[in-house]
């Protein structure tokens, strides 16, 4: 621990010093953690909603060629739905982390 | 008789930039084709909700980097494999957003084509509803949403009959016809134009003023709108609505020919060529009534259709009618290039002659050992007002849609006879806009059927849903999106067999000749670039173009050893000054 944590306080909308035994300060990383997750439903909801398109009946190739591009897009939101986790995951992780940087610098006065 | 070369050999080749993605924008739809629209437009609206499901993917994404930024400097290796885990997401979310979109476009544009080929309004307005045009957008408005290029299509095409109607405005005041000249505009007409300005249509929806009695009735169109198709609602309520003008109720237009005593048939001509009153005679929705003449009279004199050939060839009669017209002679007949391509067929139709004292239409005659066939190249509207001297008019035009004879129409048959047609000769007729209408027309008479092998039949860009052209004849129609003509009829094409259209956007054909008579997607060049283009670029998806042009050419049994002659008829309203 150093002084380099010192820039925080002008981050915070209100006094770390009279705050930091609250989980206030670590609202935003845990905000992160909730936005993360709303885009993960989100793109669950995108891959439900492509999914459930039925393209049967229009006309030969511009079908095929339609439905084959349908395909290729739910591929690529999967990949984007595992991302995602990995971004929920690690944004998860940041918030452990300044957690405990920030019990740290309460305990030893340095931020 | 006299044969000259033809000057230029007929096949033009239109200066053409066709966009690579047209046939990502073009839909041939006939019997042969089972396209459950409901189904497509659902899908349209469901991929709309995928863009927005990935829109929110993206905002929550962008706040998570926000706030996850917020604590770099207490964990700054953390908040950096946070960052780029997000950003990673961000930057496929916005990879297939963008692919999504594009295939949203895609799916709205087949499900507005196939809605319009049906007919089906409502299918058609929820589309472009969805595609952010919607009916405040009508004349100019903003176009948002993701869709916006969609309601464009239709959007240019509404403009391009705004812009037409501009310069009918102009040339009515140009010519002093208002207040003090010739004839009396509707003033009504005239305050739409101008009040509307520059965003709206020049409508006029009331009749005030004349009677039936005034001058000889003609005709009578009366609109009822709890009969009229869907397609003809939405027109009204999507084009009368932003003007402040109800949907309900029925109206009726008296008209006359006589421009001097009754505006309402220039106001109907108006109605018919805005898509207000897309006469319909099948649908009970709209119907011509009155006194219309036979086929053989004039609905303008009474008297005999004028139709003149200037060449003593094709007899004494003919050149009696140009004598008393005083019109001049076309030419003799002449050996041409023989059309053996489709576009090369279109391309001849602007070619044809056009003044306000007379139309022009071309019959060919094609020779191809002890073979003979015919193509009639007929072209469309060249005066926009009702009974005057050139038949290629507004008159025509409502006639036509409303399936009754037309002065054109009955030239058309008296000349097949004259350049000498014989029954049982193959026979295919071609022709744009009005001509196209004609060709339909023509096609569904039954002296014509009875009388000859018409084997096929080309449109392009006009209203054909009254045609009634039998299994027997092939017809291929040819309609772009960005032109409202073909909408007119306000239904979807018959086919009894063996028909097929083409929609296609026709923003993806840009042609120099468009530019230069600023018709927009109503252009004859456009159509005949559509069609060199699909010459050239056979696919699964215009197999039935190919079968359309192979069974054109072996039928007229075109070819090199072909040849051709051209015979010009000019075609006039006898005894109308």
């Amino acid at each position: 621990m150093n002084g380099d944590y010192t820039d925080d306080v002008f981050i915070f909308p209100y006094d770390p010093f009279t705050k930091w035994s609250t989980p206030e300060p670590l609202m935003p990383s845990g905000a992160a953690v909730d936005y993360a997750q709303q885009a993960q439903a989100h793109l669950e909801s995108a891959l439900s909603t492509l999914t459930a398109i039925t393209l049967n009946d229009w006309r030969g190739s511009a079908a095929q060629a339609a439905q084959g591009e349908q395909t290729e897009i739910s591929a690529q939101i999967r990949q984007a739905q595992a991302s995602a986790a990995q971004a929920v995951w690690a944004v998860s992780a940041q918030r452990e982390a300044a957690s405990v940087r920030m019990v740290c610098a309460a305990a030893t006065g340095v931020y | 008789m006299v044969m000259t070369p033809d000057q230029d050999q007929g096949a033009d080749s239109v200066n053409a930039f066709v966009d690579p993605r047209l046939s990502e924008r073009l839909v041939v739809t006939s019997a042969s084709t089972a396209v459950d629209t409901d189904q497509l437009v659902a899908a349209a609206v469901s991929a709309a909700d995928v863009v927005a499901a990935l829109t929110q993917a993206g905002v929550a994404l962008s706040s998570a980097l926000w706030n996850t930024n917020v604590h770099r400097k207490l964990a700054p290796e953390a908040t950096a494999t946070a960052v780029m885990a997000i950003q990673t997401v961000c930057d496929l979310v916005t990879s297939v957003k963008t692919r999504v979109q594009q295939w949203l476009d895609g799916l709205s544009y087949a499900a507005l084509v196939y809605a319009g080929a049906e007919g089906d309004a409502r299918a058609f307005n929820r589309v472009w509803q969805l595609t952010g045009s919607g009916a405040n957008s009508i004349g100019g408005g903003a176009w948002e949403g993701p869709g916006a290029a969609a309601g464009s299509w239709w959007n240019t095409g509404m403009l391009s009959i705004h812009s037409k109607a501009h310069d009918v405005v102009n040339t009515v005041e140009t010519l002093g016809m208002l207040g003090g000249g010739g004839f009396l505009a509707p003033p009504i007409l005239l305050n739409r134009a101008s009040r509307v300005g520059s965003v709206g249509l020049p409508l006029a929806l009331e009749f005030t003023g004349q009677k039936a009695s005034d001058a000889g009735l003609l005709f009578r169109a009366q609109i009822d709108i709890n009969k009229a198709s869907e397609m003809f609602v939405l027109k009204r309520l999507l084009v009368a609505r932003p003007l402040g003008i109800g949907p309900e109720g029925a109206q009726t237009w008296w008209g006359t020919s006589d421009f001097g005593t009754a505006p309402a048939a220039l106001e109907v001509s108006w109605l018919t060529d805005m898509g207000l009153a897309p006469l319909k005679g099948s649908s009970g929705a709209i119907s011509v009534v009155g006194t219309v003449p036979s086929d053989s009279l004039s609905t303008k004199t009474g008297k005999p259709v004028g139709w003149i050939h200037t060449d003593n060839r094709v007899g004494s009669e003919a050149q009696k009618f140009s004598d008393q017209a005083g019109a001049a002679p076309p030419r003799p007949p002449q050996m041409t290039a023989t059309p053996v391509t489709a576009s090369a067929l279109l391309s001849r139709i602007g070619r044809l002659d056009s003044t306000p004292d007379h139309g022009q239409f071309e019959i060919l005659r094609h020779q191809t050992g002890q073979k003979t066939s015919w193509s009639v190249v007929v072209r469309g509207t060249q005066v926009w007002g009702t009974g005057q001297r050139n038949p290629q008019d507004m008159l025509t035009n409502i006639q036509g849609v409303a399936g009754a004879p037309s002065d054109q129409t009955a030239g058309i048959k008296e000349a097949m006879k004259t350049v000498g047609i014989k029954p049982g000769d193959t026979v295919e007729i071609t022709g744009h806009s009005q001509g196209g209408i004609v060709a339909g027309q023509l096609a569904s008479d039954q002296e014509i059927q009875q009388k000859y092998r018409v084997v096929s039949v080309l449109t392009a860009g006009a209203p054909t849903g009254n045609a009634y052209v039998p299994a027997s004849t092939h017809m291929l129609n040819l309609e772009s999106s960005r032109d409202i003509v073909p909408a007119l009829d306000g239904t979807a094409n018959l086919d009894l067999g063996n028909s097929a259209t083409v929609h296609f956007d026709g923003g993806m054909v840009k042609t120099v000749a468009q530019e230069n008579s600023g018709a927009g997607g109503h252009d004859l060049s456009g159509y005949t670039a559509l069609m060199q283009w699909m010459e050239q670029h056979s696919a699964e998806s215009t197999q039935e173009v190919t079968q359309w042009s192979r069974h054109r050419v072996e039928q007229l049994g075109l070819g090199a050893e072909t040849t051709t002659t051209s015979y010009l008829f000019n075609t006039a309203r006898l005894g109308v000054d």
